[in-house]
């Protein structure tokens, strides 16, 4: 299933008539079975996008669909395609580990036998074996984001959108959880949607780089990451990996700068 | 020119001159007293305004409380040199408990034909027969309405359900922390069976016919105390003079006080005095309740059987308000009431 | 680690030390400068009689019926408040419509209300009950209420994402969520209530017991010490309440307090 935005604009609604434009007539078409990053200095509108593809934000104008590129007819997806894990990872606090997990399967009314059975393979599979009943806040950070994913991917959607995952995450851990979302990729092939402010994340992670502006959010270029797969961290010490970073950066310092004016203009205004 | 400024020097001069004739022959003593409501203190308003203490070379400032009991935490605290202080409960455990207060003069007792305290039911329990101090019996297992735990009021009810063979302490429900005007209407709402009041409040009620006066105080326990003046110990050692000289002026007003009790129509002055300081406000309630003004000892002298009985009696089998009994030499000093008497018979100063 | 339990043990003992100390300085001072029970009785009278009114039963008797008292009015302006407060969170309307009413009467000081609340219902523990909730009532819809419109927008939008319709959202997301503030309001509510019970004790009239009415009879015959006695007992019950209450948030809302 590949993922087409469509001219999708959005605009915030301001004081005064004037609104902030967030994201203006972006198109692309993110590719079935492929790691995208969306990679932009802050307030580019990486997340919004996202959120619009997720359901969970409507456009001002454009559209998002899901196309299957064998067929080409065309669906809607409105969230029960696609699950997002967030970045503050919003797990519900009150709830055990094995209970956040099983969320969603509780929603659609699955019995809790069933559904805590397959909360424990999830929770297995992240490593996370042992804490079923454990409270979100007993965790570490690591841990956190582990039951995140789990928590996504018991829902077995094809897409799978991640807005900014690792980014409060210690270098220690952020390579742990990547390497870790390496493997589920090579285990299950999903779409993912990676929404990153960090070039090595996004080159290392992912297959295509969607640099976006600044905003209002525009795609920028796009570039293609050819390295090879399963990927693995020792990738970022090749050459390749360099010249791939040496261009995103140039591509994101101009971006970046040019953010960073806008918001030295506004606050001497 | 000079005829101007003649002028003014004369002025100036004879001003002067009238400031030093003027001039008493000694600075007076402040004194200053906690006063309430109740026309039990009228002998000491009528002795201010008349300036009896003034003419003794006494500066009175007065503080009032609206609730008397208010008065003795302000005087054991420094700013009262005398004050009104109740022959109830906490007068024993207050000196008992080291408060540095002596009583030495009387301020209204019920002396028989002028009670000041009117035990009252409510109509319904009157028309169901209780209608005098007889039939306080029928009141077992009623509610009785007090101003306050260890009160006269209560003190003179417990007597007259004594008097009928009831168990003051368990025969009859107390309600207490009420001030005796909400009392008076809780009688007229059937929120208690029966209330001891000031006699005005009785007669109030009996006039909006909420309920009728069964007795009178001066009836249940003739000639029980009501009302004392305490002053502060250590002002009474350092100004004693000052102390008599305050009784002296009272003394003269305790005479026009029972006098115009008698006879209140004589004394429009004092209905008048009585009216303004008190809570009775008009002078037509101050005569309609005479002579139920209580009767102020006219030797001044406080009723010292009477509140030893008080004292025997909250300390004793029925109620334990009062557990350390203060000895009769702690709780009064007679001598203050005995010299001012004295003086006034030997200077004259009101004559 | 023996250092680590030396300074626990020292922790948790040095209250009760502070309070030693402080009863030990009151009892020298009476002594010392000689002062008379009716300005300020000493420890060891007041103990003396806390030990009597426990012996001769009043003093468990006054407890009990307060204790009663605000354990009743505040457990119906706790289930009243949740309803109310999450219903407003549930409907605009009965939002609305309730927050007039809330600003409205919030702010008038209860203890006003006590004379009306007497000529209404007596003097009898109806009046009692009925200030008690009615003063602890707000705090507790207040803070609930808060709390639901206060709900994490981050939760909502996952539980949204993982399927969750929007029944489905108020009652496994916004009300859990709201526990903190719940409690919260809760914790106010009980400290006003204990007050109020105690205030309305104190006025107006009744024979009916209770810690205020021995606060105030012990005041109204000046027995100095009883008064004392009955405020350190109602001092150790309000600590031993509030203790309680932080003990039971933890056994039921254990996540409050995680990082």
């Amino acid at each position: 299933m590949d993922v087409v935005v469509e001219q999708v604009s959005k605009i915030w609604p301001g004081t005064r008539g004037s609104g902030v434009v967030a994201l203006e007539n972006f198109s692309h078409r993110f590719c079935s079975r492929r790691i995208t990053c969306l990679l932009g200095p802050s307030g580019c509108g990486k997340s919004t996008l996202i959120q619009i593809v997720a359901g969970l934000e409507s456009a001002s104008s454009g559209s998002v669909s899901i196309v299957d590129p064998q067929r080409g007819d065309t669906r809607r997806p409105l969230g029960a395609d696609s699950v997002m894990v967030w970045q503050n990872l919003n797990l519900f606090p009150w709830r055990s580990v094995i209970d956040n997990v099983a969320f969603g399967l509780e929603m659609q009314g699955m019995a809790k036998a069933a559904r805590h059975q397959r909360a424990r393979t999830l929770i297995a599979s992240v490593g996370l074996r042992g804490f079923e009943t454990h409270l979100p806040g007993q965790l570490s950070g690591g841990m956190r984001q582990r039951v995140a994913l789990a928590r996504a991917l018991i829902m077995a959607r094809p897409i799978l959108l991640m807005d900014e995952p690792f980014a409060a995450l210690d270098a220690q851990t952020k390579i742990v959880m990547q390497e870790e979302l390496l493997r589920i990729f090579d285990a299950t092939h999903k779409t993912i949607l990676f929404v990153t402010h960090a070039i090595e994340e996004a080159i290392l992670l992912g297959d295509e780089v969607v640099v976006m502006t600044a905003r209002p959010g525009r795609i920028k270029e796009v570039i293609a990451i050819d390295l090879p797969r399963p990927r693995s961290l020792e990738l970022v010490n090749s050459r390749d990996f360099g010249l791939l970073f040496d261009r995103a950066f140039h591509l994101i310092r101009e971006e970046v700068t040019k953010t960073l004016a806008e918001q030295a203009a506004a606050g001497l205004r | 020119m000079i005829g101007l400024m003649g002028r003014l020097l004369a002025a100036g001069m004879s001003f002067c001159a009238a400031l030093i004739v003027n001039q008493p022959s000694r600075a007076a003593d402040l004194v200053r007293v906690g006063e309430g409501p109740f026309i039990t203190g009228g002998a000491f308003f009528i002795a201010r305004e008349k300036g009896y203490f003034k003419k003794l070379g006494l500066e009175i400032e007065t503080k009032r409380f609206e609730d008397g009991a208010f008065a003795v935490p302000a005087i054991i605290a420094g700013e009262l040199e005398f004050t009104l202080m109740t022959a109830n409960a906490s007068l024993f455990n207050s000196i008992a408990k080291g408060a540095p207060l002596i009583v030495i003069l009387d301020r209204g007792h019920n002396r028989p034909g002028f009670g000041y305290t009117a035990l009252s039911v409510t109509q319904a329990l009157h028309d169901d027969g209780v209608k005098s101090l007889a039939d306080a019996g029928k009141l077992k297992g009623k509610r009785i309405g007090v101003g306050a735990l260890g009160s006269i009021n209560q003190y003179n009810a417990a007597q007259a359900l004594l008097k009928a063979g009831l168990d003051p302490a368990k025969d009859v429900q107390w309600i207490v922390n009420v001030p005796q005007p909400d009392l008076m209407r809780m009688l007229g709402q059937n929120q208690v069976d029966a209330t001891d009041l000031a006699y005005q409040f009785g007669v109030f009620a009996q006039n909006n016919k909420w309920g009728p006066i069964i007795a009178n105080g001066d009836q249940i326990v003739p000639g029980a105390e009501i009302a004392t003046y305490a002053v502060r110990k250590d002002f009474l050692a350092k100004n004693r003079d000052a102390a008599v000289r305050f009784a002296m002026a009272y003394l003269q007003g305790i005479k026009e006080f029972n006098a115009a009790a008698k006879d209140p129509g004589a004394h429009a002055d004092i209905v008048d005095i009585l009216a303004q300081n008190t809570a009775l406000n008009k002078p037509e309630l101050v005569k309609a309740i005479a002579p139920h003004w209580s009767y102020i000892a006219d030797d001044g002298l406080p009723l010292v059987d009477s509140i030893l009985e008080m004292q025997d009696f909250w300390s004793g089998k029925y109620f334990s308000f009062v557990e350390k009994k203060v000895p009769r030499e702690q709780l009064f000093d007679l001598n203050v009431a005995k010299e001012a008497k004295a003086r006034l018979e030997k200077e004259k100063p009101f004559n | 680690m023996k250092a680590g339990r030396s300074a626990q043990i020292w922790e948790s003992v040095l209250p009760a030390l502070t309070v030693v100390a402080v009863a030990l300085a009151w009892e020298a001072l009476v002594r010392l400068r000689g002062i008379a029970p009716i300005y300020l009785p000493a420890p060891s009278s007041v103990l003396v009689y806390l030990w009597q009114m426990t012996v001769d039963g009043s003093l468990p008797y006054n407890l009990g019926i307060t204790l009663l008292r605000i354990f009743v009015g505040f457990a119906v302006a706790a289930a009243s408040g949740i309803l109310l407060g999450v219903a407003m969170g549930m409907s605009h309307t009965i939002a609305r419509v309730a927050d007039v009413w809330i600003a409205a009467l919030y702010p008038l000081p209860k203890i006003s209300l006590i004379p009306l609340l007497i000529i209404w219902v007596g003097t009898g523990e109806a009046y009692k009950i009925v200030i008690s909730a009615v003063s602890a009532f707000f705090p507790v819809v207040i803070s609930t209420y808060a709390g639901i419109r206060q709900t994490d927008r981050g939760l909502i939008m996952a539980a949204k994402d993982l399927g969750a319709n929007p029944r489905q959202i108020q009652m496994k997301v916004v009300i859990p969520a709201a526990i903190p503030s719940i409690f919260a309001g809760l914790h106010l509510g009980m400290g006003v209530a204990i007050i109020l019970v105690v205030a309305a004790e104190m006025i107006g009239g009744s024979s009916q017991g209770g810690m205020g009415w021995l606060l105030i009879s012990s005041g109204q015959v000046m027995a100095t010490e009883k008064v004392f006695a009955s405020l350190i007992v109602l001092a150790v019950v309000g600590a031993i309440v509030i203790k309680l209450q932080q003990w039971i948030d933890r056994k039921v809302a254990p996540w409050v307090h995680h990082g």
